[in-house]
This record gives structure tokens, sequence and C-alpha cells, in this order.
């Protein structure tokens, strides 16, 4: 019979601190003692949350036979898979951008810093070089539909968000744009005029508006509630010179109590958790909601036709700009608009709808983002618009 | 795999260290063998089939060439040596030979050669020299042979150095084979050697990738584009190459290997032979064993001697690629030496004050290097017109773009690091000690900051894993 004596038997505490290695290791130098420490216990914490990271999951299985092996797909995916799961991550890219943004008010590949916290998407600095080529195809398919949607009883009004870079680029590094812009916004809009395609100008009212009023989010890619106003305030204009006749609607808007709203920008620093005096301080708003008065619900909702529909981008979702739009038109506005709809994501999804086909609208407004214009033209782009 | 990724650092690394620690000492080259293979299998597991083939290969012709003698071991020796030398040539320089002989061809009017382009599996370039060091140094005499083919395996394989250096001649590492120590001191200096290597690779080197590749493809740079871009890649050349060589030493001090050091602050050079004597080190030292010495050295006259010297340079601008670009830099490099030398033998002047020779050094080797980043020889010509301005002074946009603040910080702080801590090393006086502590306590934050961002960088290889 064998026993045993508790007392003779060591912790493990004191086994791990009495290993010839780790004691070695403490004996060190100070610099030393540190890097040796460092390198002895990151590894082995690291390994833990990769293990954890790489646990089986039947939703992200990793494969394992021979062929995957030998054509290097299982390392691959396990790589990827440990990339992206593992724990902590969202919190390393904050404290490294964060590191970056307080040493050298440094941003990433995808964000530039501007001036008073401004954050603007870099790729709206961009330069491509098949602009004129791209914006002609865009435009092509654009007076494609319009005569289609005319010969639908449908009058097309393309609204074009203007960058925030452009609007706001007083807090650009250099407080304008860069020598290099081309003017996307008006040679676009010249591009549709010409070809009879009725337009918005937001560039206009928006910049001279900018001058007393900032127009955008300070973090987020988006026009504010402010420029929302501005946009909306062009588009009924233009609405009403269409369609004088839309059925009158009332609303009213109520606004939330003040509060921190952190931008897209920010977010895509891997910002989003660190304190506001390590970042960019995120913008404060009261958030508007508008709805309809009374019973005043309008068309389209009670079975008949909409007049008016919205078929935009995130910008059609941001800063209460249906709402402010319905208000300023008096009239209500069907809002169709998506997140991540790129070039025309919205709008096709919205034309392969039954809703459209059975009723379409008198108005169909179709915002696009201005950045989307130059950039060459995805695979579902060289097809038709409407099918 | 490559050492800054999380894969490494903190899943096989620890893994690693875990199996080495329990493995017993008589069996640690099986340890090592084995997680080599499996390191290298991850990059490219479809050529671990050739990294087998030429360590048994290298093998069985190193027991031919220790098992005779006289003219038939000289035989075997040729043999090996060839052998491993075609198939580098095969995988490295075919794709190149041939496109070289279709452009006669069709310059001549005459078909094309049909040919399926070669992939170049990683790493061949350094483990076809560690076989045929092994070859020779078995020839020589100068190093015992391992004692099994495993022992032999770990020591081409060993992954602190299999992809990209520092290359070991075999009479460095066999002896450590056989018996080496396992000290806390020498894993902790490993472990700032890993330190600073990944630090200066993800905080100076990679930052600057996106700004050099902007620079070297805009068709037609401007002078600034030119300048900018070329010494920002001077920058980031010295930053990754170093930064890897500190890891793999740091690594394999960790393990218990000593390896020579492959940088000695090259940027402070004076002259470009002494540039040469600092910059990837052990390319250098092998070069000069194994193709400068057997080429005749400098035992045959001045002028042989100076001929001898700019074949080798030519043939380490050649082992960097198959591109008529290398090896022009190679002939470029050579050219100076033998100028230098030359130069110092007609006129035996006392060396140029370092105000001076620092940057001379520092123009010559940016103007080389042009070479070396550029795609094609008429690629690089139209940088050199870009230095010369003949496109113009501005950025251009896409340039601009990418030189933000922190990128000139980052290239500010890397030249700070470059001049500064040699100057350290050689007047530490110039700091307190309790300074000079806290730079070394400051190693830990430093490399903290760099592994975090590694969650934050795309995918970024080191640069000497396409050689």
């Amino acid at each position: 019979m064998t026993t045993t004596n508790p007392s003779s038997s060591p912790s493990l505490l004191r086994r791990v601190r009495e290993h010839p290695t780790l004691a070695a290791a403490l004996a060190l130098n100070g610099p030393d003692r540190a890097s040796a420490l460092t390198m002895l216990l990151l590894p082995f914490l690291g390994l833990a949350a990769s293990l954890h990271a790489l646990r089986p999951d039947a939703a992200h299985a990793v494969p394992h036979d021979l062929r995957s092996v030998a054509s290097g797909t299982t390392f691959r995916m396990t790589e990827a898979r440990l990339e992206a799961d593992l724990p902590g991550r969202a919190v390393m890219v904050g404290v490294a951008n964060t590191a970056r943004y307080l040493a050298v008010r440094g941003g990433t590949d995808e964000v530039t810093v501007g001036r008073d916290g401004w954050l603007f998407l870099r790729s709206e600095l961009a330069v491509h070089p098949q602009e004129a080529r791209d914006l002609h195809r865009r435009a092509d398919l654009i007076v494609d539909l319009s005569g289609r949607l005319r010969a639908r009883g449908v009058t097309l009004l393309v609204a074009v968000s203007p960058n925030k870079s452009r609007v706001q680029q007083a807090f650009l590094p250099g407080r304008h744009l860069p020598a290099w812009s081309t003017d996307t916004y008006r040679a676009f809009q010249a591009l549709l005029r010409a070809r009879g395609v009725s337009t918005v100008d937001l560039l206009t009212p928006m910049t001279a508006a900018a001058r007393a009023q900032t127009q955008y989010y300070r973090t987020d890619t988006h026009w504010n509630q402010a420029g929302a106003r501005t946009a909306a305030a062009a588009v009924a204009r233009t609405v009403r010179a269409a369609a004088p006749d839309l059925p009158a609607a009332t609303f009213v808007t109520a606004a939330d109590p003040m509060a921190a709203r952190p931008g897209d920008l920010q977010r895509l620093m891997g910002l989003q958790d660190t304190p506001d005096g390590l970042r960019p301080p995120a913008d404060r708003e009261a958030q508007q909601h508008t709805v309809a008065s009374g019973g005043s619900l309008g068309a389209g909702l009670l079975g008949a036709a909409p007049q008016v529909v919205l078929a935009g981008s995130s910008y059609g979702l941001r800063g209460n700009f249906h709402g402010a739009l319905q208000q300023a038109l008096g009239s209500t506005v069907v809002n169709v608009s998506r997140e991540g709809a790129d070039f025309s994501g919205s709008l096709r999804t919205y034309l392969r709808d039954p809703a459209f086909r059975d009723a379409p609208p008198r108005v169909l407004v179709w915002e696009i983002p201005e950045r989307f214009l130059p950039v060459p033209l995805a695979d579902e782009d060289r097809r038709p618009l409407m099918p | 795999m490559v050492f800054s990724s999380y894969i490494f650092l903190l899943l096989f690394l620890p893994l690693f260290l875990v199996a080495y620690a329990l493995t017993p000492a008589r069996a640690r080259s099986w340890a090592i063998l084995l997680g080599s293979l499996l390191f290298y299998a991850w990059a490219a597991p479809a050529a671990l089939g050739l990294l087998v083939g030429v360590i048994v290969f290298t093998y069985l012709v190193g027991g031919r060439v220790m098992g005779t003698s006289g003219r038939a071991r000289w035989t075997w020796l040729t043999l090996g040596v060839t052998g491993n030398l075609a198939m580098l040539g095969y995988f490295k320089y075919a794709n190149m030979a041939v496109s070289s002989a279709n452009a006669v061809r069709e310059a001549l009017g005459l078909d094309p050669f049909l040919w399926n382009h070669v992939l170049l599996p990683v790493g061949l370039s350094f483990y076809i020299f560690h076989a045929i060091s092994y070859l020779v140094d078995l020839h020589r005499g100068t190093a015992r042979p391992p004692r099994s083919i495993v022992e032999f395996g770990a020591f081409v394989s060993l992954f602190p150095h299999l992809v990209a250096g520092p290359i070991l001649r075999f009479h460095l590492l066999a002896e450590q084979f056989r018996e080496r120590t396992h000290t806390p001191e020498k894993f902790a200096r490993g472990a700032q050697r890993v330190m600073v290597g990944l630090s200066m690779k993800v905080l100076l080197a990679d930052p600057l990738a996106p700004l050099v590749n902007a620079a070297y493809t805009a068709a037609h740079p401007s002078a600034a584009d030119a300048w900018l871009g070329s010494v920002a890649y001077t920058l980031q050349l010295f930053f990754d190459f170093a930064g890897y060589s500190h890891m793999a030493i740091g690594l394999a001090l960790m393990l218990g290997f000593v390896f020579p050091e492959n940088f000695l602050d090259p940027y402070t050079a004076t002259s470009v032979t002494a540039f040469w004597q600092r910059w990837h080190v052990s390319l250098g030292a092998f070069l000069r064993e194994y193709v400068y010495i057997p080429l005749g050295g400098n035992r045959a006259g001045p002028g042989r001697t100076q001929l001898n010297l700019f074949l080798t340079m030519t043939v380490g601008g050649l082992w960097h690629g198959a591109n008529w670009t290398f090896v022009l830099w190679g002939m470029w490099n050579g050219a100076f030496l033998v100028l230098e030398r030359a130069l110092a033998r007609r006129f035996r002047r006392p060396p140029p004050p370092a105000w001076y020779a620092v940057p001379k050094v520092m123009l010559i080797v940016i103007l080389g290097r042009v070479l070396f980043r550029s795609d094609s020889v008429s690629h690089a010509l139209e940088v050199y017109r870009g230095l010369l301005g003949a496109n113009g002074a501005a950025l251009t946009p896409a340039v601009s773009l990418l030189f933000t603040p922190e990128r000139f910080a980052v290239m500010l702080a890397g030249v700070a690091v470059v001049y500064g801590v040699p100057l350290l090393r050689a007047r530490p006086q110039l700091l307190r000690p309790a300074v000079l502590n806290g730079v070394g306590y400051a190693r830990v934050p430093v490399f903290l900051l760099a592994v975090v961002t590694l969650a934050a960088q795309h995918d970024a290889p080191f640069l000497y894993f396409q050689f």
C-alpha cells in the first residue's frame, strides 16, 4: 500500500517557480529577465488563445484529408481561422491603431486622419486611371434605364451624394483636395444631363451649407442630420418639379437625447472601444426620427402604387435622410435603400421586386455615392440595370 | 510559415519549444527535423518532397565523399555539387534561360521554344547552399560528418534558417549538432533578438512596403517618386532582412545554437568593400569560401584577383534571382569593389572622413538597389530616368497619397535606429546607465506593440523569401 504525505509534495506553483528555466530566467538582470519572461509567457498565453480559436466548429471546419493537406488548403484555412477568431483580436487592432494615432496622428490604409479629429475614407482621394471610361459606362447604363422607366411612366431622378472629402475639404490635412483630384461629381452630372437624365445637384447646396454648419459626421463617411436635411431639400425641390401634384401628408420630427455616435470610420480604424481621449472623439447628436402625423399615411402603404420611391445606399439610411425628404416634400416616400448597396445594389433589388413590377412609382429617386462612380465596373454592373 | 505571423508565434513556436524541451537530448535532432519539415510544409507542402530529396541525395553523396579518396573523392564531390546546382538551375534559372533564348530566336525570326513556367520552391536557394557547403566541408575535412541522416537533415532544414538564411556553412554548425548548451542566458538573449527582429519587421519595414510599391509601380516615376521610393526601399529592405536575421539568430539561440551575425551596421560603412563585409554577411562568407577562393582568390596576381572579385559579385547577384536586373546589380557592386581596390593600390590615400564616405556609399547602394527592386532592366531604366528628373519633379498622386505623416515618421525612426544604435554601442557613455537600462526594458512594450500590430496589418511576407 502506498501512502502520500501531502506536505512532501510541492505545490504546482512552487514547482513552476522552482523550474530550472524559470528560476534562471528570474535570476537574470532586469532587461534580460523582462525579455526572457515575455518570451516564456507570451507564446504560451498565445497557445491557449490559439487552441481556443481553433476549437472544433462544424460551421468553420478545416478539411484534413490528404488532398487538402497536400495542396496547402488545410494550412491556409487553419491560419485564416486562427487570425479571424483569435480572442482579443479586435482589442489588439484597437491598441495598435490607437498607438499609431497617438504617436503621429496616423490613420490606417483605409482611413486618413484630417484636421481637428476629422476622418476621411482614403479611397475617396484615390486616383482612378480609367475614370473617364468608367463614368461613361455608368452613364450609359443610367441612360438606358431612364429610357426604359420612362416607357413605363416612371421618372428617374439621379441624386449623387458627394464625397465627404469634397464637401468638407477644409478638414483635410492640407485643407483642400489634392491637386490630382478630378471633379468627378460635376463631370458625371454633366454626362447625365447632356443625355436627358434628370439629376439633383447636392454638391452646390451642401458646399454652401457647410460654410455655416458641418454637413458630414466627423468620424463617419456619411452625411449628418444637417447634411441630410440639405440634401433632402434639394431632392424634394426636384421631385416637386417632376410631380407637382403628389398627395399631401404631414410629418413630425422628434429627437432622442444627445448621445455619442461612434462613426464607421472609427470602426474601420478599430477604435470603436477606445476612450474618446485616445482617439478622434466620437460625434454627438440628438438622433431625429420623422413620422407621419395623424392619419396621413399617403399612397403606397394602403395598397395603391407609391408615388415616390427612394432607392439609395447607406446614405439613404443615415442622418434621418428619409424622414427629412418626406418632410421637405410633404408627401410619403417609400425607402428601399439598403446597406452595402455599392453602385446599384438597392436599385437592382427593387427593380426585380414584384412591388415594382406590379405598381411602379411615379418618381424613382436613385441616390448613388460619388465614390462608387469612378471605380471599374463590377461584373453585375456590366448588365442592364432593368431586366 | 513566416516568423511574423500568429500561427508561428502563438501556435508553432510554443508547441515546438514544449516538444523540444520534452525530447531527450539524443533525439533532439529528430524534433528539429520533424518540426522544421512541418514548418516548411506549411508554406509549401508541394515542395516538401524536393527538400527531402535534396537531403537524401546530398547525404548519400556525402557518404561516398567520406568513403573514397583521391580522384574518386573529387568525382563524388563534383557529382554532389553539380546535382544540387542542377536542381537550383532548373527551378530558379530555367525560365530565365528559356525566355532569353526565345528573345534571341524571335529576333532571328525563329519560333520560340514552348515552355511551362517553373515555380521556384520557397527557400531553395538557401538550402541548396547549405547542402553544397556540407559536401565541400566534408571534402576539405573542415568538419566531421554528421552521425546520421537525421542530424544532417536537421542541419539543412533547421527552421530558423531554412527559408531565408542566414546561410550557414556546415562546419559552423556540425559540432553544435553533437553538443550544445541550453542556458537561460542563451534563451534570454535569443528572446531579445526575436523581439528586436519582429519589431524591426513589423514596425519599421512593413509600413514602408505600400509606399515603395507605389513608387516602383508608377509608369513614369517623377524625381520625388523615384528618390522617395528608393530611400524608403533602402530602409525597408534593411529592416525586413535584418529583422528576419535577428529572429533567426534569436530562435536558434533559444534552441542552443549560436549562429554568426548576418548584419554588422552595414549602412555606416565607409566603403563599398566594407559594406559588403557587413551586409548579408553569411552570403558574403559563403561566396568567398565556395566561389571566390575556388576561382583562385587573390593567389594569381592583381588582375586575376580583380576579375575573381567581379565574377564572385556577379554570381552573388545572379543567386538573388533569375533576372538580368540581378546580374547587372551584381556587376554594379563588383565594379565598385574592383574600383576601390584599384584606387587604393594606385593612390594609397588615407580613408576619407565618415561624413563624406558614408553618404557616398549609401548613394552607390541606393542607385544599385534600383536594379535590385525593379522588375526588368527597362523598368530600372525608367526609374533611373525618374531619379534624373526626366519625368517631372513632383510626387505622383498614388505615391503622394501613401506618403503619410506616419510613414514619414517611420522613415525618420528607421534612420535614427540605423545610425543611433551603432553610435550608442560605440559610445554608451552618451546616455546615463539608467536611460540605457530603460532602453533595454523598452524592448518588451515595443515587441508587444509589434505583436498587436500584426492583427492590424495585411499579409506581409519577408522580402528574402522570394530569393
